[in-house]
């Protein structure tokens, strides 16, 4: 029975149809007034999938915030199940007129929506188009909306109510371009009365902020938003609440600023700073009559209105007699508050090292003074400081040589102007000027000795082509011999000379025979000497005692023979 | 075609090293302009960032030390006029500023005067710098090797003669040379840089304190260990300091 009833029950369970609903609470609005952009899937499995279209007009201040809810219903013994996912956006928007959201692409489950775009309309706050009038509102202004870089404007934030306020929570924006100082931020709102367009409200300061800009040109001033929270008055007689009654949180938003921000104009004497404001300077020192050694304190003191943060005076040139040490510094900022500057003190101790008189020069304070649109230069007073001779420190100067006593009280020499002669500081030790010596040296010291070689080799090479020739020649004597005994002798004795000459690279006339023999001796390996001797013993003997023409010629082929033994091993 | 090869080399090496002297040059110039208007801290900045290129001179350390005077940094015109010294000692003007510079560093160390023959060898060796000892030995190199060759060439009695005299110059000067390169290499000089500084007996800070000394004193280096320096003062105390605390001289 039961287990029919169960299957009956699954049977009759229906979900309802799958839709997705793109909605805003309000079409028409009031500038600083938010809306809620809520995107609703019914019936939808699964999260949707969307992501936010660019919207230029608009600021998220918050979301997406999600719920879901489910809902079953039985009617006529069939049971409905509806279920809720839904998304939502609080949108403020940028500028007043009509404002568009455009068409969105959500992914619901495996379907893709596509909504149609949203026009809000954004009216002026009172103006009459908006036909009703804003309860609550929140404001930014600017005192002056085209300073100068470094000067000081002042952003206040207000808010105006008709109604109860419960909370207010703000969010303030980054400044970008700007160096900051909160003036007031006070921690409950202290409301006064003010007509706003000819309305009445409460009006309280939420913040007032000195906006000092750091660069030139437009810079722009993101809204400020903020939850608010607004008590509802009791609908009905039984509404209560044993906290009272309930509120309702709003999230509204500023305009957004613009800032015009003039560059500081060139000064012809280009002393320029950083500072802008106006500013004094005053300057004093403890005492001026002293002793050599021993401390004064030395004040400068600028006081003023402007950012304090640029004021510097530690970049001072003391002078050299005087010891510096650094200075302490101590800011004072302006306990009006409405307008940021102060007072900065720069204090330092100077030990006078030198007896006589010392000057301390005027220190010179260069701001651009932006209410009067120009470059103001102060300056302090000159400090003559009386210096009276320490006798400890003159003993302590016996520790000097009388050369560097002599020099107490001179001043370095000037710069030198000359051209620099540029050095590579990686450069070696040993440089091209040294190398070129050295190698200047060795050539001069090696050309001799190359010299020498040339010439030696010049010798060699010649006397080794007659060398190389000394048989032929000697051949071509004996070859040219005429028959009588006599001239041939004479030739052999000619072609020896000539053979002899040639090796040695002589040119010696006359050898005589035991000359001969000893050259001959010197290079013979196979001892042919001695009929060399032979031959040229007959050859004097001829004269003499003659030799058959056979004889000799047999004598002119032997010694070719033996000249060709000789040459083999000379 | 081979010519054009080698213009066209040159023109490529010579083109940087204009274009880093003229650089170089603006830099001085700032400088220069800088310290006559007297920002001498301007005058500093570019005076270092030429350093910063690995380029120096004489010239350049004198006006540095003289913008460090101006601004009241002792121990940078100190250091300053020691490095230009360094480069050129016979600069009279950065003898005489140094003078100045060092009346002002409050640790005053003085060892007495060697005797005079020492004194005339120091005082010679000092007028040149190293590099300029080697070029000055080799020219008498040259003249040496010229005179010998001369003299095998064409028998000149009065070369012979001459020959001695070089030979003798020569060996002096190889001398100042080697010892002037040593004294280069080996003694290596730095300024106390911070206006106090303890010196340690060991590189850390938990070893003993053994004396202080103060900006401007000029101090050899006997080693270096991590971010320490071994110190040692003319009288011969030696010690531990953090490398940040000194500057090296040029």
């Amino acid at each position: 029975m039961i287990r029919a009833f169960i299957f009956s029950l699954m049977a009759t369970l229906i979900w309802a149809d799958e839709s997705v609903n793109v909605t805003v609470d309000r079409r028409d609005i009031v500038e600083g007034e938010s809306i809620t952009l809520t995107v609703t899937t019914n019936n939808v499995k699964s999260d949707p999938e969307l992501q936010l279209p660019e919207m230029p007009d608009f600021k998220v201040v918050s979301g997406p915030n999600q719920s879901s809810s489910t809902n079953v219903q039985f009617i006529n013994g069939k049971m409905t199940k509806n279920s809720t996912i839904t998304l939502s956006w609080n949108l403020i928007p940028k500028r007043t007129g009509q404002l568009t959201i455009p068409a969105m692409k959500i992914q619901a489950g495996k379907k893709s929506y596509l909504s149609t775009p949203i026009t809000i309309s954004v009216s002026k706050r009172g103006s009459s188009q908006a036909g009703k009038v804003a309860q609550f509102f929140i404001e930014a202004k600017v005192d002056n909306n085209t300073p100068y870089r470094g000067e000081q404007t002042t952003l206040t934030y207000t808010l105006y109510t008709k109604v109860d306020v419960t909370s207010f929570d703000d969010d303030v924006p980054s400044f970008k371009g700007f160096w900051t100082e909160e003036l007031y931020a006070p921690k409950n709102l202290k409301l006064r009365e003010e007509r706003k367009n000819g309305v009445k409200y409460y009006a309280a300061t939420i913040k007032k902020i000195a906006l000092f800009p750091t660069q030139s040109g437009k810079i722009i001033i993101e809204p400020m938003s903020a939850v608010i929270g607004i008590r509802e008055k009791q609908q009905r007689w039984n509404d209560f609440s044993l906290f009272g009654p309930p509120s309702k949180k709003y999230t509204i938003s500023t305009r957004e600023l613009s800032i015009d921000v003039k560059p500081l104009p060139a000064r012809e004497n280009g002393n320029i700073s950083a500072i802008v404001g106006n500013w004094n300077i005053k300057s004093e020192v403890s005492t001026s009559r002293i002793k050599q050694d021993e401390a004064i304190t030395f004040k400068v003191i600028i006081n003023g209105t402007g950012n304090l943060q640029t004021v510097d005076m530690t970049e001072i040139y003391f002078p050299n007699e005087l010891e510096v040490f650094d200075p302490e510094i101590e800011s004072k900022e302006n306990p009006l508050r409405d307008k940021i500057g102060g007072e900065k003190k720069f204090e330092w101790v100077l030990i006078p090292r030198f007896a006589g008189d010392i000057f301390i020069p005027k220190i010179q304070l260069n701001y651009f003074d932006p209410k009067q649109g120009k470059w103001v230069t102060k300056s302090t007073s000159r400090h003559k400081l009386n210096v009276a001779p320490n006798e400890k420190a003159l003993i302590s100067t016996i520790g000097l040589s009388k050369e560097e006593v002599e020099l107490m009280g001179e001043d370095i020499r000037f710069i030198d102007e000359s051209q620099p002669k540029w050095r590579n500081r990686n450069r070696a030790l040993v440089t091209g000027t040294a190398l070129t010596f050295l190698l200047l040296s060795g050539m001069v010291f090696a050309f001799p000795h190359a010299q020498n070689i040339t010439k030696q080799r010049m010798e060699k090479s010649s006397g080794g082509w007659q060398a190389r020739r000394a048989l032929i020649s000697a051949f071509g004597i004996l070859d040219s011999a005429p028959d009588s005994p006599e001239e041939i002798y004479t030739h052999i004795y000619r072609s020896i000379i000539n053979y002899i000459n040639k090796k040695n690279g002589t040119k010696k006339i006359e050898y005589s025979t035991e000359e001969i023999i000893e050259i001959i001796k010197s290079h013979d390996g196979a001892e042919v000497y001695k009929e060399f001797e032979q031959i040229l013993t007959r050859g004097e003997a001829v004269r003499f005692a003659p030799v058959s023409s056979q004889d000799a010629q047999n004598d002119m082929q032997k010694i070719k023979d033996l000249l060709k033994k000789v040459d083999h091993v000379w | 075609m081979s010519g054009n090869r080698s213009l066209l080399l040159l023109f490529f090496i010579g083109i940087p090293l204009f274009a880093v002297e003229e650089e170089i040059s603006q830099h001085y110039k700032s400088g220069m302009d800088a310290y006559k208007k007297g920002q001498y801290d301007l005058a500093i900045q570019e005076f270092e960032s030429i350093l910063s290129n690995n380029w120096d001179s004489p010239e350049l350390y004198y006006n540095f030390g003289n913008a460090f005077f101006r601004s009241g940094n002792t121990a940078g015109a100190v250091w300053a006029f020691e490095s230009c010294l360094n480069l050129s000692p016979t600069h009279s003007d950065a003898k005489y500023n140094l003078k100045l510079a060092n009346l002002k560093v409050i640790d005053r160390m003085d060892l007495p005067d060697p005797p005079l023959y020492l004194q005339w060898y120091l005082g010679l060796k000092e007028q040149f710098t190293p590099t300029t000892w080697i070029n000055i030995t080799l020219f008498i190199f040259f003249l040496f090797s010229l005179s010998v060759t001369v003299n095998r060439l064409f028998l000149f009695s009065l070369v012979q003669n001459l020959r001695g005299v070089i030979l003798t110059i020569f060996f002096m000067s190889l001398f100042l040379t080697f010892h002037s390169i040593w004294t280069d290499n080996s003694l290596n000089l730095g300024v106390i840089y911070s206006l106090k500084a303890e010196v340690r007996s060991e590189p850390n800070t938990f070893s003993t304190r053994l004396f202080e000394v103060h900006e401007g004193l000029k101090v050899s280096i006997n080693q270096l260990e991590n971010d320490w320096v071994e110190i040692e003062l003319l009288d011969g105390k030696t010690g531990w300091i953090s490398n940040d605390q000194i500057r090296l001289i040029q």
